[in-house]
């Protein structure tokens, strides 16, 4: 459990009406994911990149659910820092929340929760991320899904690819999409940006025929 | 066909991480503050525990704010916030930047002719891989004990010591410049030791060359002797050599050479980190590199029929004096475009001016890259045609870009620009590393003089006890700008690229108008890749190569440092320029960020790139790391 005495400040910034002391607890709760330290005193540089080594802080629920409530916020910026900050937590809840805030108008906030998906780098979270490698707007966010997908291991890609033998998988949206291996091939072909059809042909050489 | 480095260069673009590099920064914000917090912290309160008892308290306190910040000064500031989802769009941005560059290049190459002259080397790099190899090279010196490091060591002993130190200290970087015959000692030496070796095609000329003409660029060499000792099988297909006569210019091809020609020579020794040998307390614990840089041209005197030399120069004849009076081995090198005669006791030098109108006429360079431009030839008449030779390139709106060295005479430099004929757009840009800056702007520096005509203080401001911050980097490089009044300025870092330029003459010239900042910005995006590439490709040591491909493997962590480096100079700039020219700090901080350059007003713009790559210029062959940053960037942003 991360110390008591950050959680406690967090949740009292996230109550003040300053939305820039709200943007910073989320800003600090963020990072705290990739910088862990139950207090003060234990401040060091781990490496951001040795996620899979380090033992990530436990959050209360009661924090989640503030941080929650920002994903709402009229301020673009907050939704988005939000979305970074709930990296934290792997519940039901929480990724749907992410899910639904795909579909943000804003792309900062998009980018943003792909990046969220990137730090957590679980294989449940390919049919979103290959959704929105296929179908947003934005280059940036498109470019960044499929970044993502690179943050995937092999072996997560290899055991989710066994689970789903017939190969179609269901979005959020409850829309049947095809193999992942069609999808980027897809994009490949279609996408008008040389820097997505790239990194999708770099996607598809971490997934099996 | 694509030539390995443009293969190489295109292999890069596999290595942007922007996910990982994202989660990297915004880690090392937050331990930076953590950190800085809890360090500062720390100190004040042993400070305290320890003088308590010592020193009354208020004399403590008063102490303590004389050695300490009051606070610790953080990365983001209330006017220029640093959100975690500000520095995922930001990376994510400048990745997509870097590809569209690599990828452009990939696809189109950069099609552009340029001019190129005119130091070219024999650049012999032995490798020092064990004690054994130390010794060997020791006993081939004849035993010497080690005697003082000079910069121009005249006898071996003095020429070890800096070996020594530089193989014990690899961050010294060590140039040193040592007579002919002490040079020719050292590399018999290294030969008759049997240290593995390679030559490469050196000096800035060839390293300019090298690296334009690998990336598929069309490069005109000129240098005073197309000597078969370089390596001119080095160079891409699009090299050629320009050759000239009294009556045409020629373009030929550099390979092979011409036998029995005069070449300069550097000897280098790269260590492979490891072994130790105790009688001589040397210990290599690093990769590291040292030079011996022969500043002449040399020959053996048989072939060498003439006594003296002379320019002729419009219609008459100047007696040139130099160290080939004394020295039968060495030659003249006239970094002038020249050919010659030979007659008698007497060697001609003939600057062939009418042809350099020719040239400038018909071949419509981009850009001539003519870095030895900066140095006195000792000789008025040459200097005077050096003069009109540029000045018809630049007639002709072929502009000049030179990679300014602290041995360089900077009020000869700003002579050769003088008398532009395009009113404030001079043509003329140039290329320094952040070292050589400081040493021309502090307070060691002297003022330079040409002729009485001009006369030149470049002092700014003396350099810090504590290493130097970006901003004072870009203050020191605007100065050198505004006294040089070139159009642009590029400072290559290890960690940040910056380039200034002055806003009113690039507006005039065609090749920069309104879009001067992406240029400059997508130009420094290309050299550095190019830098990596380079250094990969002419190292055949594979210790080294292993090195190097270790680190690029890391991929996004190699980005950290710049993106630091970049958030870090927008918020110092973003600041001063707020205070001094009235501009708004948010916008000057974003379009930084985002953006990559930003013009201040009508006075100047400056643009920046940040490094993605590793630096580890101290471990391989990269005696040319900076030479090949500004011919990049020249070629690219002049094209």
């Amino acid at each position: 459990m991360i110390g008591r005495e950050f959680q406690e400040r967090w949740s009292r910034m996230l109550q003040d009406p300053v939305p820039e002391t709200q943007l910073r607890a989320l800003t600090e709760i963020g990072q705290a994911y990739l910088n862990p330290a139950a207090t003060l005193e234990e401040v060091t540089f781990v490496g951001a990149l040795k996620t899979k080594e380090i033992e990530r802080p436990k959050l209360s629920t009661l924090l989640r659910d503030a941080v929650l409530g920002k994903l709402k916020a009229e301020d673009p910026n907050m939704r988005a820092e939000a979305a970074l900050a709930l990296v934290h937590w792997r519940d039901e809840k929480t990724i749907d929340s992410l899910r639904e805030s795909l579909s943000d108008s804003d792309s900062t906030v998009r980018l943003a929760v792909v990046q969220a998906f990137a730090v957590m780098g679980e294989a449940n979270y390919l049919p979103d991320l290959l959704e929105v490698a296929q179908n947003d707007p934005e280059e940036l966010v498109r470019a960044h899904a499929l970044l993502a997908i690179g943050r995937i291991s092999k072996e997560a890609i290899c055991d989710w690819e066994k689970e789903s033998p017939s190969g179609a998988i269901r979005t959020r949206g409850g829309i049947t999409m095809l193999k992942p291996v069609l999808v980027l091939e897809q994009i490949i072909k279609l996408d008008n940006s040389s820097y997505v059809a790239f990194l999708a042909q770099k996607a598809r050489k971490r997934f099996g025929d | 066909m694509r030539t390995s480095l443009q293969g190489e260069m295109c292999e890069l673009r596999h290595h942007l991480e922007a996910a990982d590099c994202a989660s990297a920064v915004c880690a090392t914000v937050n331990w930076f503050t953590r950190a800085g917090e809890q360090a500062l912290h720390s100190a004040k309160s042993i400070w305290k525990a320890n003088m308590a008892g010592r020193l009354p308290d208020d004399l403590v306190d008063l102490l303590a704010r004389w050695c300490f910040p009051e606070e610790f000064d953080p990365l983001e500031t209330k006017r220029t916030s640093l959100r975690n989802n500000d520095i995922t769009a930001m990376i994510a941005e400048w990745h997509r930047k870097l590809f569209n560059v690599l990828d452009s290049f990939c696809r189109a190459g950069i099609p552009r002719k340029v001019l190129c002259g005119f130091n070219m080397v024999d650049d012999l790099i032995f490798y020092v891989t064990s004690a054994k190899d130390f010794e060997s090279l020791w006993k081939e010196l004849g035993n010497v004990s080690p005697g003082t490091r000079q910069r121009k060591p005249q006898n071996v002993n003095d020429a070890l010591a800096c070996l020594i130190d530089i193989i014990n200290d690899p961050t010294k970087q060590g140039k040193v410049y040592p007579d002919p015959a002490t040079l020719s000692q050292i590399n018999n030496a290294a030969v008759q030791a049997g240290l593995h070796s390679e030559r490469f095609l050196g000096g800035a000329a060839g390293n300019m060359a090298y690296v334009l003409s690998q990336m598929g660029v069309e490069v005109h060499i000129h240098c005073p002797y197309r000597s078969d000792r370089l390596r001119w099988d080095e160079l891409g297909p699009t090299a050629k050599y320009l050759q000239f006569d009294n009556a045409q210019y020629r373009l030929i091809s550099a390979y092979p050479g011409a036998l029995n020609s005069p070449h300069k020579i550097t000897v280098g020794f790269q260590t492979i980190p490891g072994w130790s040998f105790p009688p001589l307390n040397v210990s290599a614990s690093q990769p590291g590199r040292s030079l011996f840089i022969g500043e002449h041209p040399v020959l053996n005197p048989q072939y060498r029929s003439w006594t003296n030399v002379q320019v002729l120069w419009q219609g008459q004849s100047y007696r040139w004096n130099g160290p080939w009076d004394n020295d039968r081995m060495v030659w003249p090198y006239p970094a002038v475009l020249v050919y010659y005669e030979v007659g008698g006791q007497q060697l001609n030098i003939v600057p062939a001016d009418a042809l350099a109108q020719q040239l400038a006429t018909r071949e419509k360079y981009d850009v001539a890259l003519l870095k030895d431009v900066g140095h006195r030839l000792g000789q008025a008449q040459m200097e005077q045609a050096i003069k009109k030779q540029l000045d018809e390139l630049r007639r002709a709106r072929i502009p000049i870009h030179v990679e300014i060295s602290p041995s360089h005479n900077l009020a000869f430099l700003r002579y050769l620009m003088s008398s532009s004929p395009y009113g404030n757009a001079t043509y003329w840009s140039a290329g320094l590393n952040p070292d050589e800056l400081l040493d021309i702007t502090d307070g060691d520096t002297k003022v330079w003089d040409y002729n009485g005509q001009i006369k030149l203080n470049p002092y700014l401001f003396p350099k810090s006890g504590t290493s130097e911050g970006l901003l004072q980097r870009f203050v020191r490089a605007l100065y050198l700008l505004g006294q040089l009044e070139l159009d642009w300025i590029y400072v290559h870092g290890n960690e940040l690229d910056m380039a200034i330029w002055r806003k009113k003459p690039c507006e005039l010239i065609d090749q920069l108008g309104s879009n001067a900042g992406e240029k400059l910005r997508d130009a420094m995006l290309l050299a550095k890749a190019a830098v990596v590439v380079a250094m990969i490709v002419r190292n055949p040591a594979p210790q080294l190569r292993q090195l190097i491909n270790q680190r690029l493997a890391e991929g996004a962590a190699l980005a950290v440092k710049g993106f630091w480096a970049l958030l870090s100079f927008a918020r110092e700039l973003s600041k001063w320029a707020a205070d001094r020219y009235g501009q708004n700090e948010q916008v000057i901080y974003y379009d930084l960020l985002y953006k990559g350059f930003y013009e201040m007003g009508t006075k100047f713009g400056v643009a920046v790139a940040p490094v993605f790559w590793p630096d580890e210029a101290q471990y391989l062959h990269s005696t040319g790391a900076g030479d090949y940053s500004s011919a990049v960037v020249a070629a690219y942003v002049w094209g």
